[in-house]
């Protein structure tokens, strides 16, 4: 292979651990690295008792973070889909270096934060999950296949 | 702190951006203290893992995209028979945080699956006089890469788009325009299926680049969603075929102008226009930030 290119290791892949701890934030927090996100946050996240408005079957959340209040919802990922958390120990010094990403953990779903307002399918999120359903009728291989509907390439 | 917090908890609610470029890591523009750099992927597990790879590891490759002739970062699957590309999705001011850490940079890569008549139409197009093997359709100087994808293409798939001549054991090929439309024309059907049944706003109110809006979904046709699934389309096509699909599908310009933002076409075409999406990753970090937040639009935009 043609030098600096970007691999995936597999044995990462197949050893991260599942994380069900994964949150999009409504907020950008200046700091890469461990956090004590569990005593902080986690703590107040509570189920808010209604539907969410963006999958069926899961729940408001709401949560507060440095005094804001938080609005939030679970969001799955497309079947067939993952979420990973890829990780490249070293920052490579030249273009031509080969490069390794490396997985750190694994989900399957996450909770999507927004302030004050809740979650709803106006969201980007929302959209960023549509795509996901969009591309595999648009590039679905086989289009001679009648039966090529968006349901069953799905 | 109670400065530092208003600053933080900052929300836009039109932020949102999606890009073509390869996963970055903010921090890079900013030579600071970080030597890691971390992505959140969403990707099928057939792109990046498999129980049999054996040696070989899914990679990313550098390859002209269709519409622009840019390089962008594809993933080629561990067999070398898939291939995807990544987008990015990233609202202003988020932040992840996975278990007990912060990843500053919020955005999302959306890994999904790439037809490659796509990616090889461009030259096909260019060698569309002679029968050829695949081999040697598919030879680029500036490119290397896009040889590669000679092990992601069938026989049975390439047939859609070229006539064929030879034996099981050298086969050449030649761009048939008229199975190419075919084929485009049956891209576009398939994801205008999917865009009605995902409920995807695409009349009027999907040109607003605001995310409230109600639930109707009342007033689109399916001319609408055609429209809007050759806007998709398209986005994998040079103006020269896109023009030729427009034709073919009977889509008029006035038809679509049912905003003063224009169609999604246009739009489309905005979020692959992208000077810095088409370069190595590894380089240009400190560009991302600068033009990206600013000039892209986002593909989400487009599906709502």
């Amino acid at each position: 292979m043609a030098s600096g290119s970007v691999s995936i290791s597999q044995a990462a892949i197949s050893s991260c651990p599942e994380s069900n701890r994964v949150h999009l934030m409504a907020c950008e927090i200046e700091h890469d690295g461990e956090a004590p996100v569990s005593s902080y946050f986690d703590k107040t996240v509570r189920e808010d008792g209604t539907s969410s408005g963006v999958q069926d079957g899961e729940k408001a959340l709401s949560a507060s973070f440095r005094g804001r209040d938080l609005k939030g919802c679970v969001v799955n990922l497309p079947a067939g889909y993952t979420g990973y958390v890829m990780k490249e120990d070293k920052r490579p010094f030249t273009d031509e270096e080969d490069r390794e990403m490396k997985a750190t953990h694994k989900f399957s779903q996450f909770t999507y934060w927004n302030l004050e307002t809740p979650p709803s399918n106006n969201d980007a999120i929302t959209k960023a999950m549509q795509w996901i359903n969009i591309a595999s009728a648009l590039h679905g291989g086989d289009v001679d296949n009648q039966n090529a509907t968006p349901d069953n390439i799905r | 702190m109670s400065r530092r917090s208003s600053r933080l908890l900052k929300l836009t609610h039109n932020g949102t951006k999606s890009t073509r470029t390869m996963p970055r890591n903010t921090q890079n523009g900013k030579k600071t203290h970080k030597e890691v750099n971390q992505w959140i992927f969403v990707a099928p597990e057939s792109a990046v893992c498999s129980q049999d790879c054996g040696e070989t590891e899914p990679v990313f490759i550098k390859i002209p995209h269709p519409r622009t002739g840019k390089e962008l970062q594809f993933l080629l699957s561990h067999s070398g028979e898939k291939i995807f590309e990544v987008l990015r999705f990233k609202e202003e001011s988020r932040s992840w945080f996975v278990d007990d850490s912060v990843q500053k940079d919020g955005s999302l890569h959306v890994i999904t699956p790439v037809d490659p008549l796509f990616l090889i139409l461009p030259y096909l197009t260019k060698f569309s006089q002679k029968f050829r093997t695949l081999e040697q359709l598919l030879v680029d100087e500036g490119h290397p890469s896009i040889s590669r994808l000679t092990g992601c293409l069938t026989t049975e798939e390439i047939l859609n788009i070229c006539d064929v001549k030879g034996d099981d054991d050298l086969q050449v090929y030649r761009l048939n325009n008229d199975k190419a439309i075919a084929w485009l024309k049956v891209k576009v059907e398939q994801t205008a299926d999917s865009v009605s049944s995902s409920g995807v706003h695409v009349s009027k109110g999907s040109q607003s680049a605001t995310f409230v809006r109600s639930k109707r979904h009342t007033d689109a046709s399916r001319v609408d969603y055609v429209r809007y699934a050759f806007g998709l389309v398209s986005d994998y096509l040079s103006s020269q075929w896109s023009e030729s699909l427009k034709e073919s599908l009977g889509i008029t310009d006035e038809a679509q102008l049912s905003s003063p933002e224009g169609p999604p076409t246009k739009r489309v075409k905005v979020t692959d226009e992208i000077p810095e999406a088409t370069e190595d990753y590894s380089k240009e970090f400190s560009k991302l930030n600068s033009k990206t937040e600013n000039d892209k639009v986002l593909i989400m935009i487009e599906l709502h």
